[in-house]
């Protein structure tokens, strides 16, 4: 952001820059410090600038009698950081950072945050991972906040992983942000079939400038599960309480982000955690897994863009789906309410555009707003008309993030329509459960 | 402490500055929290670690204090109605609490300051696990102002911003808090230097303190506000002591910290006399010494791993041992930074080693290591790890004291003393707080504030003397707690200003004795004021009606008075209540009337203890007698 036109360009008269110290004098008041720039949440006609004392505060230009420069900027000093030496006979893991506040670092005078860190900067600020691994090479695949994730970053991602696990690593750790994080653990698991390695994805509610920063916890906890732990899948590696004492390894495709702000966010949906891993290096098994196996590893990574999820509600307009389908989607996950319904009669039922949209060879798959539960195609008569006369797939217990990227998944992978609805609801990588346990509501 | 000498201030130059830390009587500044600290039951406890990281504890800790803070762990309580995921760092901050915003603005038009254009809310590092976040947030909001009275002393800042967390203990090394004090809004006030005697200083401070509850809105009773000090001599060092809790130990503690400056320029001679230099012992592993024979506070140290560690110090004998103040040795400071990195103490020669039960000990490493007759030993009992951190910080500061006093932040304690916290800091480590928008304070924000401050405390003692209220009542009125609960219950409520006023100020300290009266809020006393109003009970029972309502504070008063037959005393019940004593004392009536009026009169009073009035007893007396 900028200062309002009038202010730049008096600085730009007096030759002033960003950083340069200042002195303002404004009525019988004079004001020294050291200018910042303009912030999105700060107002364009306020200078605002850092004083002796540290605190910031703004002066609005109107009245201002004289500004000069009174001290030409300091070169900022590089932080030097120190990477920890380290320990080659350790299990070899790669760190993949893809961006996300796990990454990002605020720079102490703007107070700007930018995802700036690469993995090799988050080392040295968690050197404590280098007790349990031997960071064998860091990649970065984007610098990118997890709102801004897509699925051209999943096949990269997946290929890099694929990489970095057949040229030597155990294990990968993988920074994300946390908004969509469990879309991206489910997008792995689907293109890393044949998976026998801990892949781990992990970020944090906190950023890692922060004293109070989940991320330092975060980290070693998914380097030990990368580096020592017997799991052969995609999971998610954070926060399982309040406190900063454990994390849990959930699977990559039954985790689902349920809190804005809190450092655990992570819950599994319909399944419990697979692990409990301790910073100190406990880990214990909470549910079978797949083991993990030195064995090569194979991509399938490619997705279906068009793909969308579209949300059941009172008053929801089949118009939206025929929007859709003029687009000429391939395949829809439909939110829908309790059981799996969409609004079934009456002039706004859905059924009829459904249907039209199967017997055109879309996919359309039905699953629940619900969070927790199964999609059942037979309790009601408005359920059999959508799954059994409309052509509709249950998701079976999958969230609709899951469903969403299976679906994009297959669609782009596999060529013919049947299996794809087959596949859609078998369970390939963990994605769906054929029991439904008490103990994994509200986990 | 007995002060023989008195001390010549301005010949030493004392020079002192304050900060005040008042504390803001609504909901929290960052979430709607109440602020109230009342609830005794936490809801959960929850456990973090901070990790302060190199750039940001700057300038601010020493490298001992950094390892020190490593790796800590905290607890936190929290708790119903005074914490929520705010507090907890589960959730960013909510918008800043505009009744706090305000008053602080009204805060600063008080105190002649101007307020800035906008206002930019900034983290400042904390790595001592007192607030969640890792850091504070702050904002100044004014600056330059200045008061008159009781003399001219500029007000340099006005910010505002979150309490910490409270201490509740530590287990093993691990400290706890309460959560319902973090975010507690709080106004720092911060004057320019005084040259001032330290009774000036108090006078000072006792005007601020007084300026700030004539707004009616900031907290009361111990803690809500407290005073840091700042202070230097000619020849001593600027020191920092940090929350002074009470105004009254003002001028003890400027007392204590010039004459334990002075001591310590007498440790600096004697060190230049015996030509000691600058010290460089290495640090010595005396864990030996003690593996066959040790009491038990070493032992235990030994068996978890721990040993005995330290210096021998050539030509020291006296020197730690040295009083800089009653009690108060030049080897207390060393403790006290000892304690600073969380190790309890350290022993030295210059203390009775008997006390300790080492006498053996000592005596055969002062044999082995052919110690000198004036030669001393300082041993610390820790890890080793530990041990060394704290060794090279007490190497330090021995060596500073060959050059004077060094600049420091100290810890007032409650007996009037000091103890070292950490070195003086320099430019805090402060970066911009992202979470919160800037806040602009436009033209209107400034009228509005001028219009709520409140008249100056000269103008109100007017008030209430016009009121009937006696100067001196009047003055104690002024100082106290109490101030607008008395104001507005003289405004509202048709009952004697001079009974409010004395029942709010003088009865309720001697009920506070022994009854919780800090329980009770403005609502209460109102309550009480307008049932005596009602005349539902006789003044005199004031006190019991208040006492009960500190056991019961949901008790109506009309329950309180029935209960403990409060209940004026009707005429006819009074009457008989004269004639049945005038018989009982009737010899005595006979004999001597004169002192049988005084004992009837005192004696139904007494049995009748607050349902009859006095005068009107007398009266009716008078008229039986007749």
């Amino acid at each position: 952001m900028k200062y309002s036109k009038r202010i730049e360009e008096t600085l730009q008269d007096k030759g002033i820059q960003i950083r340069d110290t200042i002195k303002i004098k404004k009525q019988r008041k004079t004001y020294e410090g050291i200018l910042l720039p303009n912030t999105v949440m700060s107002n364009p006609e306020c200078i605002t600038i850092k004083l002796d004392n540290g605190y910031n505060i703004g002066i609005n230009y109107e009245g201002v009698e004289k500004i000069e420069k009174t001290r030409e900027k300091e070169e900022r000093k590089q932080e030097t950081r120190k990477t920890p030496k380290q320990n080659t006979s350790k299990p070899p893991i790669s760190i993949i950072s893809t961006g996300g506040t796990i990454s990002s670092e605020v720079e102490y005078e703007t107070g700007a945050v930018q995802p700036t860190l690469t993995a090799e900067e988050i080392l040295a600020k968690v050197p404590e991972v280098a007790n349990h691994a031997y960071i064998r090479n860091y990649t970065q695949v984007s610098k990118i906040a997890s709102e801004d994730m897509n699925p051209k970053t999943w096949v990269k991602l997946a290929e890099t992983i694929k990489k970095e696990l057949n040229e030597g690593s155990r294990g990968v750790v993988i920074t994300h942000g946390t908004d969509t994080m469990h879309y991206t653990a489910a997008a792995l698991t689907f293109m890393l079939p044949n998976l026998t390695k801990p892949v781990i994805i992990t970020g944090s509610q906190r950023s890692i400038d922060r004293g109070s920063t989940d991320a330092a916890m975060n980290l070693i906890c998914s380097t030990i599960s990368a580096a020592k732990s017997n799991i052969g899948e995609v999971g998610i590696v954070m926060h399982a309480t309040m406190n900063d004492d454990h994390c849990f390894y959930i699977r990559g495709t039954k985790a689902k982000k349920m809190h804005t702000s809190r450092r655990d966010t992570f819950r599994p949906i319909n399944n419990i955690p697979i692990a409990k891993i301790s910073p100190e290096g406990k880990i214990t098994k909470l549910s079978d897994h797949r083991e993990y196996e030195d064995k090569e590893v194979t991509s399938k990574a490619a997705f279906e863009e068009k793909t969308a999820i579209l949300k059941m509600y009172p008053g929801a307009d089949p118009q939206i789906m025929k929007h859709y389908e003029e687009k000429n989607y391939a395949g829809y996950i439909l939110e829908g309410t309790g059981l799996g319904h969409v609004p079934s009669n009456g002039k706004k039922t859905w059924i009829p555009t459904i249907k039209k949209a199967v017997n055109k060879g879309k996919v359309v798959v039905g699953a629940t707003q619900c969070t927790y539960g199964r999609v059942n195609p037979n309790v009601y008569r408005n359920l059999r008309r959508l799954y059994h006369e409309a052509g509709a797939i249950p998701a079976q217990d999958m969230t609709p993030e899951t469903a969403y990227v299976k679906l994009g998944w297959l669609l782009a992978t596999e060529k013919n329509t049947e299996k794809v609805k087959e596949k859609m609801q078998q369970n390939l990588s963990g994605e769906v459960t054929e029991r439904s346990t008490p103990n994994t509501y509200l986990y | 402490m007995p002060n023989p000498e008195k001390i010549d201030y301005s010949k030493l130059g004392l020079k002192t500055g304050l900060e005040f830390h008042q504390r803001l009587d609504t909901h929290k500044l960052f979430c709607k929290c109440n602020s109230e600290m009342n609830e005794e039951k936490p809801v959960t406890r929850i456990n973090r670690q901070i990790r302060p990281s190199k750039g940001e504890m700057g300038e601010l800790d020493s490298a001992a204090a950094k390892e020190a803070a490593k790796n800590k762990r905290f607890f936190y309580d929290t708790y119903k109605e005074s914490t929520c995921l705010v507090e907890t760092d589960s959730e960013p901050p909510h918008e800043v609490n505009q009744e706090a915003l305000k008053l602080a603005l009204t805060i600063a038009k008080m105190l002649n300051c101007d307020t800035v254009d906008e206002v930019n809310f900034m983290r400042k590092t904390v790595i001592d696990g007192s607030n969640t976040t890792g850091f504070q947030r702050t904002a100044m909001i004014a600056q330059d102002g200045y008061i008159e009275k009781p003399f001219k002393l500029n007000i340099e800042n006005i910010f505002l911003e979150e309490e910490s967390a409270g201490v509740i203990g530590e287990i093993k090394g691990e400290k706890e808090y309460r959560l319902d004090r973090l975010g507690i809004p709080l106004v720092e006030i911060v004057t320019g230097t005084m040259q001032q005697p330290p009774e000036k200083v108090k006078e000072a401070a006792l005007r601020i303190g007084l300026m700030l509850r004539t707004t009616g809105k900031v907290k009361r009773g111990i803690g809500t506000i407290r005073q840091d000090l700042n202070l230097s001599i000619t020849q001593g060092n600027r020191v920092e002591i940090k929350g002074v809790q009470e105004i009254g130990m003002l001028e003890e503690i400027i007392e204590n910290e010039v004459k334990r400056q002075l001591a310590l320029i007498e440790v600096k001679k004697e060190l230049n006399n015996r030509n000691t230099g600058k010290q460089d012992p290495e640090i010595k592993d005396f864990t030996q010494y003690f593996r066959e024979e040790a009491p038990k506070f070493i032992e235990g140290t030994i068996n978890q791993g721990g040993g005995v560690y330290g210096y021998i110090l050539p030509k020291f004998k006296g020197i730690l041992g040295k009083e800089l103040l009653p009690g108060h040795r030049f080897g207390t400071e060393l403790a006290g930074i000892a304690k600073s990195l969380d190790v309890p103490g350290i022993i030295h020669t210059d203390e009775d080693m008997a006390k300790y039960g080492i006498q053996k000990q000592i005596e055969r490493i002062k044999t082995e290591k052919g110690l000198e007759e004036n030669d001393s030993i300082l041993l610390i009992s820790e890890k080793k790890k530990k041990a060394e951190n704290v060794l090279k910080e007490i190497k330090n500061r021995i060596n500073q004291a060959t050059e004077g006093i060094p600049q420091e932040t100290r810890k007032a304690l409650e007996d009037g003393y000091t103890q070292y916290l950490r070195p003086l800091g320099g430019r805090k480590r402060m970066y911009p707080e992202t979470d919160i928008p800037t806040i602009k304070i436009q033209k209107k924000d400034r009228e509005e504030a001028a219009k709520r401050v409140p008249p100056k405390p000269e103008e109100m003692k007017k008030k209430l003397i016009e009121q009937g209220i006696s100067e001196e009542l009047a003055k104690q009125t002024l100082s106290s707690h109490n101030l607008f609960t008395i104001i507005e219950i003289i405004a509202e409520i048709d009952v004697d200003p001079t009974l409010v006023a004395s029942t709010l100020t003088s009865t309720i300290k001697d009920i506070g004795k022994n009854f919780q009266v800090d329980q009770l809020t403005k609502q209460h006393f109102k309550e009480v004021f307008k049932s005596l109003e009602r005349k539902e009970f006789p003044k005199d029972a004031l006190p019991e009606v208040i006492k009960e309502k500190t056991r019961n504070k949901d008790k109506e008063v009309s329950r309180i008075v029935e209960e403990k037959g409060l209940k004026r005393m009707s005429n006819e019940e009074l009457k008989k209540e004269i004639k049945k004593k005038l018989k009982e004392k009737e010899e005595l009536v006979k004999e001597n009337p004169h002192r049988a009026f005084k004992v009837i009169v005192g004696e139904v009073m007494q049995e009748n203890k607050g349902k009859v009035n006095g005068k009107k007893v007398s009266k009716m007396l008078k008229q039986e007698l007749d």
